[in-house]
């Protein structure tokens, strides 16, 4: 098996210090570009080869849909840059691209009961491959780690379900991101509407920090200020047929309900000898003198 | 009833609604002129009596990248201004509010297809057409699983879990010597006998 066959990208605000996910991805001998603001090219340049930056371009700044009417009052998330990602992937004739967060401290297997570091670059290969078996997925990507318990046994992954800080995406989906707040869930239910299935991988996971814990990223922008019931409230808002509101313990929350995509039935492409299985190099070592990432 | 006439007027002299608020892109302009090529141009425009556009901007454009000099018109001047600009809209929208029958379309597509037509002149995209004209069975993902990537977790819960409620601190720290463990007080659960959580820290797929 070779590395993952899309581009990686990853929109990335404040965090020159930690570059958290590109340490992860470096590990594991990727490829992948570093989307950055003009003003904070310098401090990314002092840390990551400039081949792997790109600038954004503002005018997705400018004209992203933020679902709401605060205009350029507060911040627009990592939305523009991620439509940038998917609309330079096109520009390079991919036909698929990964985006994800910068704030993802390792990626890891889930198998035999143990989530483990993964460094090797399959672990993207296998999640492309089996996605691609289809014709109709939209989208994928690897669940969190701590929602795969290692006790529990797990399905190796769930159906048909939200997409979020690590996502393969089909480039001809006729759809962008959009939305100030909660964007993997108003693209993933975009997506399921439009009768495509989603595949959340629970045997490939992303050992994410807690979304408010690293400095720069959407921390600064607004959840520090405002907390999450503008968050909330704007799904229920954009997708009110799956999503409701609920206050628990004093805090305003979002259910969404999945089930209604159960019926999006999976196609399996009949263009490809899909029946083998791939050889895939996952070789569990015992290493003693660790040095990656989660040491940051 | 008000009988339509059907009127060729130059396309030059045709002059687009100010406040159209369609928009064509450039790839929805490329269908129209691909459609327009193989087809002809065989729904006409609809003007309100002074060759102002009602409906049919996008075919006007199309019909201007291919260097049409005249195009079918239909007048609609017996029309209000109030009805003309809700017609601007009317025309757009109603037909956008029809649904396919994924099923019927699906076999048109299939045979079109089957006698080598060109379906890129139809107005759908690749991803669509692509999932429109897939024909094969529906298919259990999970199994699929199996045959693409080797994966084995079992259930490794607790065998029993019981809730031991303690009156007092003394009883806490009875229970502690009894079971020999040492749990802190913010401790949710322990197993018995103890338990190491796995180390996975040393592990490495590489």
């Amino acid at each position: 098996m070779s590395k993952q066959q899309f581009p990686i990208y990853i929109p990335s605000k404040g965090r020159h210090e930690s570059c958290m996910t590109m340490k992860a991805l470096d590990l594991m001998g990727m490829d992948y570009y570093v989307i950055v603001e003009d003003q904070q090219y310098n401090d990314y340049a002092s840390v990551i080869d400039k081949r792997k930056l790109l600038v954004l371009d503002m005018d997705y700044k400018r004209t992203y849909e933020t679902c709401d009417h605060l205009g350029d009052e507060k911040s627009k998330g990592a939305g523009p840059a991620r439509n940038f990602a998917w609309d330079h992937a096109i520009s390079h004739n991919s036909g698929w691209h990964w985006v994800m967060d910068d704030n993802i401290r390792s990626f890891r297997i889930f198998n035999k009961n143990e989530k483990v570091k993964c460094e090797t670059p399959d672990f993207w290969r296998a999640m492309e491959d089996f996605t691609l078996r289809f014709s109709n997925v939209g989208m994928s990507g690897p669940n969190y780690t701590f929602f795969a318990p290692s006790r529990q046994k797990k399905h190796p992954m769930i159906v048909n379900t939200r997409i979020y800080s690590c996502n393969f995406i089909r480039n001809d989906l006729k759809f962008r991101w959009r939305g100030r707040y909660n964007e993997d869930t108003i693209l993933s239910l975009d997506v399921l509407k439009d009768n495509w299935c989603t595949i959340l991988f629970n045997q490939f996971l992303q050992e994410k920090m807690v979304t408010q814990a690293l400095k720069g990223g959407n921390t600064a922008e607004f959840y520090a200020k405002e907390g999450t019931a503008n968050k909330s409230k704007m799904i229920v808002q954009v997708h009110p047929d799956v999503a409701r509101l609920a206050y628990r313990y004093g805090r305003a929350h979002h259910h969404v309900d999945y089930n209604v995509f159960k019926k999006n039935a999976f196609k399996v492409r009949t263009d490809i000898n899909s029946v083998k299985k791939p050889v895939y190099k996952f070789n569990l070592i015992e290493k003693h003198h660790d040095t990656d990432a989660s040491d940051l | 009833m008000i009988k339509l006439a059907i009127k060729y007027k130059k396309t030059a002299d045709l002059v687009p609604y100010a406040n159209n608020s369609r928009l064509h892109d450039e790839t929805q302009l490329g269908q129209l002129v691909a459609s327009i090529n193989e087809f002809g141009f065989t729904n006409p425009v609809l003007l309100d009596g002074a060759n102002g556009i009602i409906a049919g901007h996008g075919r006007v454009m199309a019909a201007n990248v291919l260097g049409l000099e005249t195009v079918p018109t239909i007048e609609l001047q017996h029309l209000t201004n109030e009805q003309k600009a809700a017609y601007v809209i009317a025309d757009n929208k109603l037909a956008q509010n029809a649904k396919w029958d994924d099923e019927i379309l699906r076999l048109e597509l299939q045979s079109l297809s089957d006698a080598d037509y060109d379906l890129s002149i139809l107005g759908f995209d690749e991803a669509s057409l692509s999932r429109l004209l897939d024909v094969a069975e529906t298919a259990d993902a999970f199994e699929e699983y199996n045959q693409a990537i080797e994966y084995e977790n079992k259930n490794a819960g607790p065998y029993k879990s019981l809730i031991v409620h303690f009156e007092n601190e003394q009883d806490v720290d009875n229970f502690k010597h009894l079971i020999k463990q040492n749990f802190s007080n913010s401790a949710k659960y322990i197993y018995h006998p103890l338990q190491i959580r796995k180390e996975t820290e040393s592990k490495r797929y590489v």
